[in-house]
């Protein structure tokens, strides 16, 4: 009898459950918090093919998520790289709002461990992954920036170290994720961080031609548009009109003086 | 540990049938019926449907969901009864088929069932007693309320003075005017330098805890966790129905609206109306507030926005 | 004095039958928002729309009225386009009754985009209140034109606006009610073309299926409304600049003060509208600030020039009292006490917790009802008194104290509730602003109130009428 109740309840509680699925909150933990709104210092990267290119350049040209790992990881760093792999082809906006940079901690990777990690991704040929490597004290004075830290363990020859995805934006930290798994919903909105940190309006499908400023996401700044002339036309016009309208007559005198109030026309009784 | 087992096995066997079933019907509900109607959850601008599928004929059901319009043209009796119930709303058709509404239909019957146990009552008594004035509007009132007065006295003294008439002292009248100016722009002056450093627009580079993604719609605000941009982002969006938010906790609301103007106005547990802005339809409006007090806030639609305006609300708790 | 023409009687004919009406149209909404009338419950949105409208469209062309039968001391607007704009306004009208009543349309007086073009009623009442406004504008656009090409005839651009008297030039005299009949006719037309570009939009959308902005909308509707309305209050301002010195026995003349105030005045009124769009979070923080700056301003040419003048005209004047001083006088006070409430609102902090309740109601009825209301019906009482008896104190005592504890009254329940959070635009209160409904149910007997002042100045008036056809013949 008592099992019986307890399937019962058991049974509403998933009904719920169903109903109130995906009703888990995302929050910004203490850390994640405190790595927001700093800036990362610019280094030289060489990258996968072996060309140098310097950080800022790369942020410049687009957003970029960044997350630090090393090629022989036997921990979390392939699982996460393929996480992130997977959910930004989800999510959208891959190439057009935001590339992915992998930068490697361990001095001893070299451009050819980057490029043999992207190739175990599958992503050698995707010009949106980035794979770098760096100066050790350039790659330290970033992961200071971050708050990142490693730790080799003489022992194994691995490194110690959280995961971490930070969302960059010409230089900024927007967003940063931290530990492994991240979740889908954690993933998506970061993106729509990325698009602009402020998305002030969206652009439906079919929508209006005219607007009274652009807003571009990106570098935050507001442009007016062809709206806004719509706006001021109404009063520059009225002005307009009345120079036109008061240009034309043929007026006697200018000093003419006003007739004078009849007599007649105060007395009331 | 039968009972621990009888649950995860109950959970096991209910989630899956849940999710694959309950998807694609309750999703239909959320798009298009959920504006209107709760099930157990009580009247909105349509009825509560919680047993619906008892009261009413399944083939009715059916007409009613696919032809609302067609049923009230050839004046079907329900359908003219429910449309003086709901005060002369009618229900729109959303161009739901038939195999649509059977699939609501069985949903609403399995909601219904589910909530065997009646559901306690929303605890809102029938009416409130007026709140206690905020602190803005207490200022606000007492300061009109005075200056009426100051006004009112002027107006009745220089009335009355006409009884003794005499000619005017021109200069002193402007050396006084003069007065008036400095004082009134000295006031204004102050007020402004005052006010305008506490506006409700976020700053730039502020910081959130939290952000909460507002969609308003003719007639409901859908909260989720994710933007919605359109009607059809509805299906893909986890909506969540019953939003709670952490005490004092600064929390971000982007609200927007997917057909005409509506007004995010959120009321506090006090009743007092504490902030509030714009929802359009292609914008996304910052409301940043900070929930100091724990209890149960209201969101009332504060801009015009049709038939349902004002049974147009939704309820957060904070905790 | 001038003998009353014919139009302005027309005009005087106009308002005795719509206010009445749009008064009882008022006191149904507050009666529905008092929990009673249930069975009426349904209509509350279209009256909506429709006292709104009718109430705007009212109290702007009464004021141009009598503006424009002021104006013929000075200056010669054309006969015709007078009859054509009572007959455009006639039709507009009508046009309206009919989307509302039998269209159901009911998008309220703001028709703010798309609402008129998703709000459940059918497709031909939009289209419908589309015409009327397009004749409506296109009608008041002319009326508008002609009283500018009136004065053009006689006073240069500059001589109009009183820029002479600024550099210390007294000569032409201006009066000051060309000078504000210019500045709010230049603002005026600003405030139509607005106008026109919206409803523009609007067929576009209707016919063409374009889409518009929202925001883009609401700014150029807000900049027609906000004008529309000011300007209105400046011709009743204007006429009560001509009419009051000759009951109080002292001239009231431009000056360099009163010339700066009302140039000012022109351009402040163009930018103040922004504060209608505080809650628009997405208007650029700039022109949130201009606007309560420029709102904040604009209250210095209304209280220091206008109002303290007036004060100073009557002051120890050899006053002639009567009805028609004593509705210029009250007026201009409901100017001041709804300027207050104006300002107070539009203070961004403030907005944020009165926008849109009924404090925003409160404001604008506070200097429309007890404002711009009587001083017309104190210009229209002044332009009736050729050869009449004068009223009996007991009459002019009965008509005011009922004006104004009806009126005041009535007031006094919005700005309480405004207070309270109760929200405006309610057909009925939900359980959390329930408490409205009581203020609701006062300030439909407050408004009857005054509805039965109204009614009994309305007799006087036609006494009148009748007095001065006698003494005549």
């Amino acid at each position: 009898m008592r099992a019986a109740h307890a399937v019962i309840v058991a049974w509403l509680l998933s009904g719920i459950a169903c109903v109130c699925s995906g009703a888990t909150p995302a929050s910004i933990s203490r850390d994640e918090a405190r790595v927001a709104e700093r800036m990362l210092p610019d280094a030289e990267l060489r990258l996968a093919d072996g060309r140098l290119m310097r950080l800022s350049a790369l942020w410049r040209e687009r957003p970029l998520l960044l997350t630090l790992f090393y090629r022989h990881c036997a921990g979390t760093c392939m699982p996460s790289l393929l996480l992130i792999r997977d959910a930004a082809a989800g999510s959208g906006g891959l190439g057009r709002d935001f590339r992915v940079l992998a930068l490697s901690f361990a001095d001893s990777d070299t451009a050819e461990d980057m490029r043999a990690q992207a190739a175990s991704l599958g992503l050698q040929n995707d010009p949106n992954w980035l794979f770098a490597v760096g100066r050790t004290e350039d790659v330290q004075r970033i992961a200071d920036a971050l708050g990142f830290w490693f730790r080799r363990d003489l022992a194994t020859g691995q490194y110690d170290h959280p995961t971490m995805l930070v969302a960059v934006d010409q230089g900024r930290v927007v967003r940063a994720l931290l530990g492994y798994p991240i979740a889908a919903e954690r993933f998506r909105e970061l993106v729509w961080e990325l698009r602009g940190s402020f998305v002030p309006y969206y652009r439906l499908p079919g929508q209006s031609w005219l607007r009274c400023f652009e807003f571009n996401g990106r570098t935050g700044t507001v442009r007016p548009d062809w709206g806004m002339l719509l706006v001021l036309a109404p009063g520059m016009i009225a002005i307009l009109v009345a120079i036109g309208l008061f240009a034309y007559p043929q007026r006697p005198a200018a000093h003419a003086a006003s007739p004078p109030v009849r007599a007649s026309e105060t007395a009331v009784r | 540990m039968r009972t621990v087992l009888a649950f995860l096995i109950s959970v096991a066997v209910v989630s899956p049938v849940c999710a694959a079933e309950d998807e694609a019907a309750s999703t239909l509900f959320q798009q298009k019926c959920a504006v209107c109607h709760t099930v157990g959850g009580g009247k909105r601008v349509g009825p509560d449907l919680r047993g619906v599928t008892d009261r009413r004929e399944t083939d009715w059901l059916v007409r009613w969901i696919t032809h609302p319009d067609q049923m009230l043209t050839d004046k079907d009796p329900i359908a003219v009864g429910l449309l003086t119930e709901s005060g002369q709303i009618p229900m729109p058709n959303l161009g739901i088929t038939e195999s649509q509404a059977a699939a609501l239909i069985d949903y609403l019957r399995q909601e219904s069932a589910a909530q065997a146990a009646p559901l306690p009552a929303a605890a809102t008594p029938a009416t409130y007693p007026p709140p206690s004035l905020g602190p803005i509007q207490r200022f606000s009132l007492v300061l009109f309320l005075a200056l009426t007065a100051v006004i009112a006295v002027v107006f009745s003294w220089v009335a009355v003075s006409t009884r003794n008439p005499q000619s005017l002292d021109t200069h002193r009248a402007y050396a006084l005017r003069r007065v008036f100016l400095f004082v009134t722009a000295g006031a204004l002056l102050v007020a402004l330098v005052a006010t305008l450093s506490r506006t409700p627009y976020a700053a730039a580079r502020s910081h959130s805890d939290r952000i909460v993604y507002v969609a308003a719609r003719q007639f409901d605000f859908i909260f989720s966790l994710e933007p919605i941009v359109a009607a059809a982002d509805l299906a893909t969006v986890p909506v969540v129905n019953h939003l709670e938010l952490p005490t004092g906790a600064a929390i971000e609301f982007r609200v927007t609206s997917l057909d005409v103007n509506h007004n995010f106005a959120l009321y506090g547990p006090e009743r007092r109306l504490l902030a509030q802005t714009q929802a359009m339809p292609g914008y996304v409006n910052r409301l940043r507030v900070r929930l100091t007090t724990p209890g149960r806030y209201e969101v009332l639609c504060l801009e015009y926005c049709g038939a349902g305006h004002h049974l147009m609300r939704t309820e957060l708790t904070v905790k | 004095m001038r003998q009353v023409s014919a139009i302005t009687l027309a005009w005087i004919a106009v308002v005795a039958l719509l206010f009445p009406i749009l008064i009882a149209l008022g006191i149904y909404m507050r009666t529905v928002q008092s929990g009673h009338l249930a069975e009426l419950q349904s209509w509350f949105y279209p009256m909506m729309t429709l006292h709104g409208l009718g109430m705007v469209g009212l109290w702007f062309t009464a004021p141009l009225a009598c503006v424009s039968d002021a104006l013929q001391r000075h200056v010669k607007p054309s006969a015709t386009v007078s009859w054509l704009a009572l007959g455009g306004t006639v039709a507009g009208v009508l046009l309206l009754l009919i989307c509302v009543f039998l269209g159901r349309f009911a998008a309220g007086w703001y028709f703010l985009y798309p609402l008129p073009l998703m709000g459940g009623w059918p497709k031909w009442s939009a289209v419908l209140f589309l015409v009327a406004l397009t004749i409506l504008g296109a009608t008041w656009l002319v009326w508008s034109l002609d009283l500018l090409r009136a004065i053009a005839q006689r006073y240069s651009l500059s001589q109009a606006l009183a820029w002479h008297y600024l550099v210390g030039r007294n000569e032409p005299e201006v009066p000051p009610l060309v000078l504000i009949a210019t500045v709010s006719l230049i603002v005026c037309v600003a405030g139509l073309i607005a106008a026109v570009v919206v409803v523009a939009l609007f067929y576009a959308d209707v016919f063409g299926g374009i889409k518009s902005d929202t925001l883009l909308m609401k700014n150029l509707t807000f900049f027609f409304g906000h004008v529309l309305v000011n300007l209105s209050m400046y011709l009743g301002a204007a006429v009560t600049y001509e009419a009051l010195p000759e009951y109080a026995g002292r001239p009231w003349k431009t000056n360099r003060i009163v010339a700066l105030s009302w140039n000012a005045v022109l351009i402040i009124v163009l930018l103040a509208y922004f504060h209608h769009l505080y809650m628009d979070f997405v208007q650029p923080e700039a022109v949130q600030y201009i606007g309560q700056i420029a709102s904040y301003v604009s209250s210095i040419p209304a209280a220091v020039v206008t109002i303290f003048g007036a004060l100073m005209l009557v002051y120890r004047s050899p006053m002639r009292w009567g009805l028609a001083p004593a509705l210029f006088l009250a007026g201009l006070a409901g100017w001041a006490i709804g300027g207050v409430g104006a300002v107070i609102d539009s203070t961004i902090t403030v907005n944020a917790v009165l926008h849109n309740t009924l404090w925003v109601p409160a404001h604008f009825h506070t200097y429309f009802l007890m404002g711009l209301v009587l001083l017309t019906l104190a210009y229209f009482y002044h332009r009736t008194q050729t050869g009449a008896q004068p009223e009996t104190r007991a009459s002019r005592w009965m008509i005011m104290a009922l004006m104004f504890v009806g009126g005041y009254g009535f007031l006094l329940m919005f700005y309480l509730a405004g207070a309270l959070s109760v929200p405006r635009r309610y057909a009925l209160y939900p359980p959390e602003v329930a408490y409205g409904a009581s203020y609701a149910a006062a300030a439909a007997a407050f408004a009857a109130v005054f509805l039965l002042g109204f009614l009994l100045y309305l007799r006087q008036l036609w006494k009148r009428r009748a007095d001065a056809a006698t003494a005549q013949t």
